[in-house]
């Protein structure tokens, strides 16, 4: 084989190749016996897999709950800091919504769109809505970009 | 699992059912990764087959590493997925084996997809190799050798296998009968399954 490293990982490739398409074409009874004649009991082999698949499934479905946790964190957070920016009259939460309403009518869910009787909202309905709208990226911004 | 665009890529349910159905074909895979562990000797110290496994089957969830069940089997997209992270451990730990981290979990990075896990059907010429994996390789190659030098037809067909000669093309260069070479090739991946911890 060649002595050159440069060559070395092109060389490795090509064998382990032929050693997988080797495996691949193997009776599932030649590997047990391979595993047997290495020291390997083919039982507690398939566990120790098994266990390795529970692992992986374990740690991608943590991982994603710790991705959920952090988005509900943020979206948390976003609310509640725009808890202080909102105004303090009915009226002027009402205007506010509907000011966001008609800039973004096209981009709302069909939650907010069908909202037809935004004037009977309550303070908490309004102030609730706005922290939601704002949180969803929806609030004007102090510089006039919102929305 | 995150859904994916590509048509071609699994499903969640296609991957859920394929991990159901390999039964006894995990064998094969624990084998494997014996295999790849000795292959990349001194770096995957402290690992064991199953962590290559894991890992895989992680990457494959993740999406990090896609299965396209039209190009390939659940367990060769499995085995080139072990390869692939086996062959990074020389790259991702340098040459200090103390730097290899003792858990599975920590073999790659798990934060986005990782460009060095790359299909060996997708990207068959891949010049991305570090002065490390090469130097893992060329190792890698002279284990193996040793391994198979007191058996000079295996050790022949080692040569040529390297040279990414063909099974027919051994035959003919060998003047052996294929099944002959074939066999020679069984008993290299016996031999080093045998000496594989």
């Amino acid at each position: 084989m060649s002595k050159s490293a440069d060559n070395a990982a092109k060389e490795l490739d090509a064998v382990l190749d032929a050693l997988q398409k080797s495996l691949l074409e193997a009776s599932e009874e030649d590997v047990v016996k391979e595993l047997r004649a290495a020291g390997v009991d083919p039982l507690k082999a398939m566990e120790v897999m098994t266990f390795a698949e529970g692992n992986a499934i374990d740690e991608h479905f943590c991982r994603i709950r710790e991705r959920l946790a952090q988005q509900r964190a943020d979206t948390m957070r976003k609310i509640k800091g725009v808890a202080g920016q909102l105004p303090l009259s009915k009226s002027e939460k009402l205007d506010l919504l509907k000011s966001i309403y008609a800039k973004n009518a096209q981009t709302m869910t069909t939650q907010f769109r069908d909202l037809t009787s935004l004037d009977n909202l309550g303070d908490a309905e309004l102030s609730s809505m706005l922290q939601q709208l704002a949180a969803l990226g929806y609030f004007p911004h102090a510089d006039g970009n919102g929305g | 699992m995150s859904e994916d665009k590509d048509p071609d890529c699994a499903s969640e349910a296609e991957v859920r059912s394929a991990i159901a159905a390999l039964g006894a074909q995990k064998l094969k895979l624990l084998t494997w990764g014996k295999t790849l562990l000795w292959t990349y000797g001194a770096f995957a110290e402290g690992r064991e087959p199953e962590d290559l496994y894991q890992e895989a089957l992680k990457r494959t969830w993740e999406r990090k590493r896609k299965w396209k069940p039209k190009n390939c089997s659940f367990v060769e997209h499995l085995m080139g997925a072990m390869k692939s992270i086996a062959s990074h451990l020389p790259e991702k730990y340098g040459e200090d084996v103390r730097n290899v981290p003792l858990r599975g979990s920590d073999l790659a990075d798990s934060s986005g997809e990782d460009e060095n896990l790359v299909d060996p059907i997708e990207n068959v010429a891949s010049n991305t190799l570090t002065p490390e994996e090469e130097l893992a390789a060329k190792q890698a190659l002279d284990r193996i050798e040793k391994l198979m030098e007191d058996d000079e037809e295996a050790f022949s067909v080692l040569v040529l296998l390297a040279q990414r000669k063909t099974e027919p093309e051994i035959t003919e260069d060998l003047n052996l009968p294929r099944k002959s070479v074939h066999a020679a090739i069984e008993r290299i991946r016996y031999k080093i399954s045998k000496t594989a911890k």
